[in-house]
């Protein structure tokens, strides 16, 4: 220590701190070094995994064929979901982010972050035993539920704006979903009676699933699944928007939605699609749901009645009994690189694209 | 090693012979490409209050980080010159960070007590040097808090935590808690901008009596401030150190025009 | 025209009532997942009246006292007593086929210790408070069983209750089943879940810390941070079923499989630690859930008050001294909330386990009073694995599908549970920390 001591009268803690110095030194430099060596430890372990899938895994020309339809399998599936989770979680999204009033968003939020939350192999439990079943015989209903519904809201829109009275419409602006879910409710049984009515009975006919376990089931449920991750990115990339952005437009005299969809959408887009990328991963990789309740029969067909088995199914199902180092293992094991591949690729395609967003939203 | 500076401290010979506790010559700083601190000659003289005034951003703070290197924190921060603790570099390759920051204590704008009780506040530099015992620490932790003022106001309340203080309470607290590691130096950033007029009294009251025993730097915005409890006073622009001088002849007969607007035109608008 | 006028705000503004639309569905569908699942939980454990029956058949005319458990306008679904095995009484008996069906109110419902139900008529004293040694004699349709006093453990007048004893009755035995040692317990799943999320959390605490005080303390933007801030990332995106695998090929396989070498000397051993256990499992649910620790406790730390940082480095703190006094004191709501997102992650995952050492049924509970106490290479029993097995593998049709419903149930009370408190722990944090640099 160059500090001269003497040209102040010599303290008292002086000689204690001098005494610790070393050790003090000592301690801060081994820290820093040991949590480097740590980081480094734990990026080399990182990357040793994909890498040890490679260097186990092993290809044929017989097993291509077997993989084809597991490929199609994973695809089926989480197209399908995305069948249902879009519409569902990207218009959740909308309503929240720029149309619900604050009290009635702080309370749907979180309860689709805790449905994120539900285990994969409670839904997938549901799906085989309660759902599978019960949609069986009633896909024709199901199909006149999801073609009447919207038309429902639209009708029900149209009919609230043209003949409600102006109160009520400003009391109830921000929480429309409080009428429109009892008529919702109402139109569930109606539209499930109505598929069931014997006037449809040779439609119902064609629409009979060859297995309960199928597409539908995995679709409906996986989408659901996926519903909640989709919700929470695109409604955080929604909400980010600045508001003022909307309510100008909307002085200027365009209506709540031409100001979403002319103004907000275009900032959010990158948003929204990093969030569709990150749901078709999910879906792509999900397992329980689709092992619980796919049938998991390899089949290449398109059709949503029948079954599929996935990638992931695939492994949970063969994996715990293959025999290390055989054909079989290697054959596992690509199959598995494939899919991390695939959900790698997707996610850093989300990435790029959410990085476009936020400059964006820096330059806005 | 223990003679004072040898060279002038000060243009015009002002400190000469004065032992000299903090010294800044030629000192620039850049964030990044921004210059902060251009060319600065400062000293500051032992057992004396020197305060240091300048319009908000021109780099009053920057340059009371230079003398117990807080900026080394800031990632893109680039210092140029010289500057010394009691003669010694204090950018020297050999020196204690630790050690150097224990002697140039510094106290902040807003009062920053850690989430603690109020005697585990003053007790933390104690308890860096390795103090356990716990008669040495009650016995240390009260006389900072004396030191600083406190000790009435909160020897009842040392268990509490130091965020149910009143503002300045937590002032006085953190400079009770700077002075328990028995520094040499204090630097102050408007210490008082955040308290009310009695308690900013009070504070004055404290700084004229760590006189004392301590070199003091103070930066303020409030010229009275200033004028009552300064030995010397600086006067900063743009990053320069324009004039330096007695308080009372800054107050009285400055040598800028610049100083002068400063003191007494823009005084009503920069005090708050 | 004028009507036009005075409201053409709300003129074309359809589309947002196809957004509400979606939030309506998914709240609706939401509210069918949790009521399918609590009724198909209530199933399990709901008393089903017990009826007599007679009907006509090919075989000419029976008569049973039997449990009702599903009807219809056509059949009836009921279980008779289990004589000899749980799961061999049920039957569908035709509507068109009864003779006579009454609901005899001094039906009894015997539950004995291995699960089986046998029913009988008589009084409910006279089957209560008996001798635990004494040996009684069930007057059997296919002959008499012998069972002895201790292993009844439920008598009850089942078509005597009232609505709230039947409740209560249900309540009692949904919580036998959660707690229960015996064959349809859940404790040996319930311990094995704890036992391995508590594993998992030892592991994965310290490294997710540390790696992320070394991110956002130490490591500024050099290659190897940016290099491993972009592996986390990219990890929190690999589906779970993937990490099964690493864990089955790094660890199990590689690890576990070297070890068994060394340990034994021989070239192929009996695996002991080169198969799915206990302790691979919870590596594996550590490296599954090292993202969402890391990352959270980031942020943790990216919220405590520069200020505070500042006053302990000006006072001569070195910058371990720093972190360890202030700053992560400070940010110890952080700590726990990744740990709570970290569990409830960990308590809800089953792909990874299929592959790491979750199994049906294990006959040792992997903590118990043996040396070691802890063992680490066996294998164990899991909730949500127990969920997956007794839906499609169980032996028991109705009663193990209920089960399910009822271990589900459990399982997504637990997992809510934490993350409902993360949420509010969060929540606090960000007041905190609101408060502190206010
Ligand atoms: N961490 C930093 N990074 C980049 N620029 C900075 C940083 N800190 C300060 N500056 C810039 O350096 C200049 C001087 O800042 P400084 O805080 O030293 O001024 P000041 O005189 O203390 O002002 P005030 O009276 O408002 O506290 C300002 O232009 C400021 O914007
Ligand atoms: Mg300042």
């Amino acid at each position: 220590m160059s500090v001269p001591a003497a040209s102040f009268p010599p303290h008292s803690l002086t000689a204690r701190f001098a005494a610790r110095a070393a050790r003090r030194q000592w301690r801060e430099r081994w820290l820093g070094r040991g949590l480097r060596g740590l980081s480094l430890l734990l990026a080399l372990l990182l990357l040793a995994l994909p890498l040890f899938l490679l260097f186990n895994a092993r290809i044929d020309d017989a097993w291509r064929e077997a993989l084809l339809p597991l490929l199609a399998g994973s695809f089926k599936a989480a197209l399908y979901a995305m069948l249902v989770a879009l519409p569902l979680g990207l218009g959740a999204a909308i309503w929240c982010a720029r149309f619900a009033t604050p009290g009635l968003r702080g309370l749907l939020k979180p309860v689709f972050e805790l449905f994120e939350a539900v285990p994969a192999v409670v839904l997938g439990l549901i799906a085989a035993l309660i759902l599978a079943p019960w949609l069986a015989q009633r896909v024709l209903g199901l199909v006149l539920l999801l073609a009447l519904l919207p038309l429902l809201a639209l009708a029900a829109g149209w009919l609230w704006q043209r003949l409600a009275p102006a109160g009520w419409q400003r009391f109830w602006r921000g929480r429309e979903i409080g009428l429109l879910l009892p008529l919702a409710a109402l139109l569930v049984p109606l539209a499930l009676g109505l598929g069931q009515a014997p006037l449809f009975a040779s439609f119902a006919a064609q629409l009979q699933p060859a297995s309960p376990w199928n597409g539908l089931v995995i679709g409906l449920m996986l989408g659901l699944a996926t519903m909640p991750v989709i919700f929470t990115l695109a409604e955080d990339a929604l909400f980010a928007v600045p508001a003022d952005l909307a309510t100008g437009a909307q002085a200027l005299g365009a209506t709540r939605w031409q100001a979403l969809w002319r103004l907000v959408l275009p900032v959010a887009a990158p948003g929204i699609a990093a969030a569709v990328l990150l749901g078709f991963s999910r879906a792509l990789g999900e397992t329980m749901i689709v092992l619980m309740a796919s049938g998991n029969t390899p089949l290449l067909q398109v059709s949503p009645l029948s079954g599929l088995r996935s990638v992931a199914a695939n492994l949970a199902l063969e994996a715990p009994d293959a025999v290390r180092g055989s054909v079989h293992y290697g054959q596992l094991l690509f199959s598995a690189l494939l899919l991390f591949g695939l959900c790698l690729l997707l996610n850093a395609l989300a990435e790029g694209v959410r990085a476009r967003l936020r400059q964006r939203l820096a330059g806005s | 090693m223990s003679a004072p500076a040898p060279v002038a401290a000060m243009p015009g010979g002002l400190l000469d012979g004065q032992e000299l506790a903090l010294q800044a010559r030629g000192l620039s700083l850049d964030y990044g490409s921004r210059r902060a601190l251009d060319a600065v000659d400062l000293a500051v003289p032992c057992r004396r209050v020197t305060a240091l005034i300048g319009p908000s951003g021109c780099g009053k703070s920057s340059l009371l980080r230079c003398f117990n290197r807080l900026n080394d924190e800031i990632a893109d921060c680039r210092i140029v010159g010289d500057v010394r603790v009691f003669g010694a570099d204090a950018y020297a390759a050999e020196l204690s960070l630790p050690e150097l920051r224990r002697r140039v204590g510094m106290v902040f704008q807003k009062p920053n007590p850690f989430p603690q009780s109020v005697s585990e506040n003053v007790a933390f530099g104690l308890r860096l040097a390795g103090l356990r015992a716990r008669l040495e620490l009650e016995d240390r932790v009260e006389a900072a808090l004396r030191a600083a003022g406190l000790w009435e106001e909160v020897r009842d309340r040392l268990g509490e935590s130091a965020l149910r203080l009143s503002a300045g309470q937590q002032q006085r607290l953190v400079i009770a808690r700077a002075l328990a590691v028995e520094p040499q130096v204090l630097l102050m950033d408007e210490p008082a901008s955040m308290l009310d007029p009695i308690s900013t009294l009070r504070f004055e009251e404290l700084v004229v009596a760590l006189r004392e025993r301590y070199s003091v730097l103070l930066v303020t915005h409030n010229m009275q401030q200033a004028a009552r409890v300064a030995d010397y006073t600086a006067y900063m622009q743009a990053g320069r150190l324009l004039e330096f001088d007695t308080t009372d002849r800054i107050f009285t007969n400055p040598r800028l025009r610049g100083t002068e607007d400063y003191i007494t035109g823009k005084l009503a608008r920069d005090e708050e | 025209m004028a009507s036009n006028a005075s409201r053409p705000v709300q003129r074309r503004d359809l589309g947002l009532w196809l957004a509400a639309a979606a939030v309506s569905t998914s709240l609706l569908a939401l509210a069918a997942l949790l009521w399918v699942l609590l009724a198909q939980s209530w199933q399990a454990f709901a008393p089903a009246p017990v009826a007599l029956l007679q009907w006509r058949d090919d075989a000419g005319e029976h008569s049973l006292l039997a449990s009702v458990l599903a009807q219809d306008e056509q059949v009836l679904i009921v279980r008779g007593s289990e004589w000899q095995r749980r799961g061999d009484a049920y039957r569908r008996v035709l509507r068109s086929s009864l003779v006579h069906l009454s609901f005899p109110a001094d039906a009894l419902n015997l539950r004995l210790a291995d699960g089986r139900e046998i029913l009988l008529r008589g009084s409910e004293q006279s089957w209560r408070g008996l001798d635990p040694q004494q040996r009684l004699v069930l007057p059997g349709a296919d002959g008499e069983v012998p069972v002895r006093g201790a292993d009844l453990v439920e008598v009850v007048a089942v078509n005597a209750l009232s609505g709230w004893q039947r409740l209560g009755t249900g309540l009692q035995r949904a919580l036998g089943f959660a707690g229960g040692t015996g064959g349809s317990g859940l404790f040996a799943a319930l311990l094995g879940t704890v036992v391995l999320v508590m594993l998992m959390s030892v592991l994965v605490m310290p490294l997710g810390v540390l790696v992320a005080l070394w991110l956002h303390e130490y490591a500024g933007n050099d290659q190897l941070a940016r290099g491993l801030r972009a592996a986390i990332a990219n990890l929190a995106s690999v589906p779970s079923v993937i990490y099964g695998l690493f864990g089955l090929v790094l660890f199990v396989h590689g690890i576990g499989g070297s070890l068994d070498v060394l340990l034994s000397g021989t070239t192929a051993p009996v695996p002991h630690w080169g198969r799915g256990g206990l302790l691979w499992s919870a590596l594996t649910l550590a490296l599954l859930t090292l993202p969402v620790v890391v990352i959270s406790v980031e942020e943790g730390l990216a919220r405590v008050p520069p200020g505070l940082r500042q006053a302990a480095l000006a006072l001569g703190a070195t910058r371990a001294e720093m972190l360890w006094r202030v700053v992560l004191p400070v940010a110890r709501p952080a700590l726990l909330t990744a740990l709570i997102l970290a569990v409830a992650r960990a308590a809800g995952e089953v792909a990874p386990l299929m592959l790491v050492g979750a199994v049906k049924y294990a006959p040792a509970l992997p903590l118990n009073g043996e040396f070691p106490y802890l063992h680490l290479s066996q294998q164990f029993m899991h909730l949500g694995h127990g969920v997956y097995d007794l839906a499609l593998t169980g032996s028991d049709g109705p009663r193990d599908l209920a089960q399910a419903h009822a271990t589900a149930l459990l399982l997504l009370l637990v997992v809510i549970g934490l993350n409902a408190s993360a949420i509010v722990v969060r929540n606090r944090l960000r007041e905190r920390s609101r408060e502190l640099s206010a």
